[in-house]
């Protein structure tokens, strides 16, 4: 018998003739050894997914989003608290959301999706630690700095434009995802310049307001679960 | 015959070339149907909307205000999606897999990410082809003089392909998912960065930006703007442009030396081209209708811009510039009560007329003052004409029905005219004014600060004389002369306007 079978039967497998239940040998030892199985599997799962999805990349991208905004901030691109100031790190935020977008493209198509079991809850955990990872980074990045809105307000704004990007995969696709965040971006833009005051255009709202940061978690929520049950809408083509 | 004697063939004859045009032709048919771009469509055309047509229709309706909007608006709507889409386009054989098997094949690379190139510049310049015919068939409802300018929708299509061609390059060289969205929102970052200096400085490199100034709605109205800094911009970036195609020639190891020849000879040329455009922009600087470049500036293009003015029906007309028809309503409304109620004195102006708000005729106006007036005797002759301008608001929502200030520097200029400056008049001067600046629309008594800014070298403190003071005999004069029938004071005022202005007449002379 096989690992893999061994490690999809319960107490009520049968046997390899497939005449009845296997008795127990010795229970404890059995179990454990198919945890430990269960969790090299999982982990490999979990290595095999992140690479295909190209998260090292993203990450080393972030980073360097992260470096772009530090360099901004050294140089005086970004001075100030005005609509115009923040407009820069609006666009970083827009492209670290992009990117967590973008990061879930699959490049299996369909049959990924119809053999693995564990996809529905690796898909949205690593969209969430790949946007937590973001704006840790961004965070990073504003370090002994100040950025215009402060580093909450960038954590928000990277978080509701990630799930912007999470709610766009399953239509067009993860490759095409970023299209999302792209358009909310003039969308906010326009906000910051005109002062509108809804909460759903969260980055033109004051780093401490429930209201913005409830939509923007709102909006990760949903791209998360969207995420979770349908996946990047990715064929192999593409 | 030996092979030796064959003759070398140097050129493809008239038929080959025709038939590799056609063959491109086929696959540039091919792209098209197959490039992404048209998906986006729907998405840039509601952003354009939201974002570029409603600004438009919001600024004033004159050509080159809403011709602004191109490269401040539609740029930034169509550039950074077609950078990205661009990016996914020119990745597309790598991320499909298809590099190593399309790299087997006779045709060279360069010509088939050509074609993959000129299908998405073909549908990003329909697109934005689309934004300016939206902008521009608006404008051409509203407008009511002048024509569309075509400087600036030039400059920007080549920077939106310029965009188009950066993400392309960059997919090609570096074909990664990520490609796409670092390619848009990079453009978006570039884009942002060089706007912000750029309308921080005048003149110098940073004027290279799409977009550069916060537009005024007087330029390219009374003077023709300078198409210096769009022409060197249109320069950069088409030499761009060139340069990064050239770039597409050095992939591959399989290329043979012809197609790398070409492909350094049109990198050159880009380079230099490129070159030349910064070269020029970098010596922009500010001139007096706009941005000059002096290798480029023609001396003809600062020239005044005939045109008839548009003159109300009024007794003593108010004529504005047509393109400012729209606001005819607001200036007839502040300067129709205070010609009137002097029409037909001597001197009194026959006319106003509208000008530059920095034109020689008027006096320069303060930071604090939008707006001036001066009464003077047209170079022709004539008689004396009420020249005013004013600063034209960038939105129509922000006009006023009426513009107080502009009312009362009208007021206070024809008083100086006809009559004497407010501030060195006589007691019976001074009272004759107050009671018809009272008639005009300024309450009796009240100091004239902003309006008596007109009159320079006049001390600060004088800034709050009231004309005439409270409390003073003139001001009951004043009193009295403005209580009487309008008619009666205008004949009084037609009999002895001269005696007045000579300082001849006392305050017990005064009806």
């Amino acid at each position: 018998m096989s690992a893999l079978t061994e490690s999809g039967s319960g107490a009520g497998a049968r046997n390899e003739t497939g005449s009845g239940p296997r008795p127990p040998a010795s229970g404890t030892p059995r179990r454990g050894l198919t945890g430990r199985i269960g969790q090299m599997a999982f982990l490999r799962l979990l290595r095999m997914y992140l690479i295909s999805r190209r998260i090292p990349t993203a990450v080393g991208v972030l980073i360097g989003l992260a470096g772009v905004l530090q360099l901004s901030l050294a140089e005086g691109w970004i001075h100030g608290i005005t609509p115009a100031a923040q407009q820069l790190p609006l666009g970083l935020e827009t492209a670290a959301g992009a990117i967590v977008a973008t990061a879930t493209a699959n490049p299996f198509g369909e049959s990924e999706r119809t053999a693995v079991r564990w996809l529905p809850w690796l898909r949205p955990t690593v969209a969430l630690a790949l946007t937590a990872a973001a704006a840790g980074l961004f965070a990073a990045g504003a370090i002994s700095r100040s950025v215009p809105g402060g580093e909450l307000a960038a954590a928000r704004n990277i978080v509701g434009i990630a799930g912007i990007g999470l709610l766009f995969a399953p239509f067009v696709g993860g490759n095409l995802a970023w299209v999302g965040p792209l358009a909310y971006f003039p969308l906010a833009e326009y906000a910051l310049t005109v002062t509108w005051y809804t909460p759903w255009t969260w980055p033109a709202r004051p780093p401490h307001d429930l209201g913005a940061a409830l939509c923007a978690g709102l909006v990760f929520l949903a791209g998360a679960i969207a995420i979770a049950l349908r996946g990047a809408r990715d064929r192999v083509a593409e | 015959m030996s092979t030796v004697d064959i003759p070398a063939r140097t050129a493809p004859p008239p038929a080959a070339a025709l038939s590799v045009l056609r063959r491109f032709g086929r696959l540039l048919l091919i792209e098209s149907r197959r490039g992404a771009m048209p998906v986006l469509f729907p998405l840039v055309a509601v952003l354009f909307w939201f974002d570029a047509l409603r600004t438009a229709n919001g600024m004033v309706p004159t050509w080159p205000m809403r011709a602004a909007v191109i490269p401040n608006h539609v740029f930034a709507d169509v550039g950074p999606f077609t950078a990205g889409v661009s990016a996914w386009m020119g990745a597309r054989e790598k991320q499909r897999g298809m590099a190593d098997l399309l790299g087997t094949t006779s045709r060279p690379r360069w010509g088939r990410q050509a074609a993959t190139w000129g299908s998405c510049a073909a549908w990003t310049l329909l697109a934005y082809a689309g934004c300016v015919a939206g902008i521009y068939g608006v404008t051409a409802t509203k407008a009511t003089w002048g024509g569309p300018p075509w400087w600036p929708v030039v400059m920007t299509g080549l920077a939106v392909v310029g965009c188009c061609t950066v993400g392309f390059v960059a997919g090609a060289w570096f074909p990664s998912r990520f490609t796409a969205p670092l390619a848009a929102i990079g453009v978006v970052f570039v884009f942002s960065t060089v706007f912000q200096q750029a309308v921080a400085e005048t003149g110098g490199i940073t004027q290279i930006s799409v977009s550069n100034s916060v537009p005024d709605p007087s330029i390219g109205v009374f003077y023709p703007t300078p198409p210096d800094v769009p022409m060197a911009q249109s320069i950069f970036f088409a030499g761009a442009v060139l340069a990064l195609l050239g770039t597409l020639g050095f992939r591959g190891a399989a290329l043979s030396l012809a197609p790398r020849r070409l492909a350094a000879v049109v990198a050159l040329v880009g380079i230099a081209a490129a070159g030349t455009g910064l070269g020029l922009v970098s010596t922009s600087k500010a001139g007096p209708n706009g941005e000059i470049i002096p290798a480029l500036h023609s001396a003809g293009s600062d020239q005044p811009i005939p045109y008839t003015p548009v003159c109300s029906s009024a007794a003593v007309p108010v004529c504005m510039h047509p393109a400012f028809e729209y606001e005819s309503a607001q200036a007839q409304s502040s300067l129709e009560p205070v010609l009137a109620v002097v029409a037909g004195l001597p001197g009194a102006p026959a006319r106003a007329e509208q000008v530059p708000l920095d034109s020689p005729l008027l006096p320069p106006p303060d930071a604090q003052e939008q707006s001036a007036a001066t009464v003077a005797t047209p170079a022709g002759g004539g008689a004396p004409v009420l020249y005013f301008g004013y600063q034209q608001q960038i939105f129509t929502s922000l006009a006023k029905p009426s513009n107080p200030q502009l009312q009362a520097q009208a007021g206070v200029s024809l008083m100086q005219s006809l009559i004497a400056s407010p501030i060195t008049a006589d007691p019976a001067q001074q009272a004759v004014e107050g009671a018809l600046l009272q008639e005009m629309g300024l309450p009796l008594g009240v100091p004239l600060q902003h309006t008596l800014d007109l009159y320079k070298g006049a001390e600060a403190d004088d800034y709050s004389v009231a004309i005439p003071a409270p409390g003073t005999p003139a001001y009951s004069a004043a009193q009295k002369f403005a209580a009487l029938p309008a008619a009666t004071r205008h004949a009084w005022l037609a009999g002895h306007l001269a005696a007045l202005r000579a300082g001849r007449i006392t305050l017990a002379e005064l009806p």
